[in-house]
């Protein structure tokens, strides 16, 4: 059973990935960098959790970018609001293994 | 006559062939053999094909992170008042945080019981270190969002 406090981040990220997919009008949002283990696991040790940003990208409206990075970027309002922020992650710049899109979890829908 | 001195050194060492191949045709060989095996001969210059980026959008947000920070110590510098906004920030953060706040709000909590010139050379270090500090940094607000805004179109974002 996870602790309330590790629970929390993994609201944090779902809260995160709702503002993204609402910004870049996309109900695909793919999390990159460490914050994408919170998808398996959820209570995974803070030692892997070591920074307040999360990498995101609009799986089907990559042009988004800049409008996520824009909103709720590092420096933003939500940013100081909440404490952590998206990065954008360009999809065409990130090294990710052949058939990536079979391998990867549903966070949250909604 | 032969002396033994000249028989010994005729028996030492690889043995003549009988046919032996000129140095242009051994290079030949070699040539066909490296063919062969997939290289090709290059005799000038060819910069390598990077078909991928040769840079990762997280390298300029590093940057953009790095100029923005440069920025607030600037500010910071001039309104000495504005430290104040980190502090709160980290206030606000740990109430979300209850009884237990993530390891990077523990590290900032200590680095800004430090004395602002301390504090104004961490932030705009350009080390490794400090990158990750600036990542999860309590900062945020010392810019207005047109501030803000300058700096993320002069970084393309």
């Amino acid at each position: 059973m996870p602790s309330v406090c590790e629970f929390m981040k993994r609201l944090d990220l779902e809260y995160l990935i709702r503002a993204a997919g609402k910004i870049g009008q996309d109900s695909e949002i793919v999390v990159i960098g460490s914050h994408a283990i919170l998808g398996q696991f959820p209570d995974a040790p803070e030692s892997l959790l070591t920074s307040a940003e999360a990498g995101v990208f609009p799986l089907n409206r990559p042009e988004k970018s800049n409008l996520i990075d824009g909103a709720i970027g590092e420096g933003s309002r939500f940013h100081q609001e909440y404490g952590y922020y998206a990065l954008r992650c360009a999809r065409m710049r990130s090294v990710l293994q052949r058939g990536y899109e079979n391998q990867s979890l549903t966070c949250c829908e909604g | 006559m032969r002396t033994r001195k000249s028989l010994q050194s005729k028996s030492r060492g690889r043995p003549r062939k009988l046919a032996p191949l000129s140095a242009a045709e051994r290079m030949r060989r070699m040539r066909a053999r490296r063919k062969a095996a997939g290289y090709r001969e290059i005799s000038r210059w060819v910069p390598q094909q990077i078909t991928g980026a040769a840079y990762s959008s997280h390298r300029l947000a590093e940057a953009r992170s790095l100029a923005m920070h440069a920025a607030m110590a600037q500010k910071i510098e001039r309104e000495p008042p504005l430290l104040d906004i980190p502090r709160q920030n980290m206030e606000r953060w740990r109430a979300r945080w209850s009884d237990k706040p993530p390891p990077w709000w523990r590290e900032w909590c200590a680095l800004l019981q430090r004395p602002w010139p301390e504090i104004a050379a961490l932030i705009t270090e350009p080390s490794e270190n400090a990158a990750r500090l600036r990542q999860s940094s309590p900062f945020v607000g010392v810019l207005t969002d047109a501030e803000r805004m300058r700096i993320y179109e002069a970084f393309g974002s």
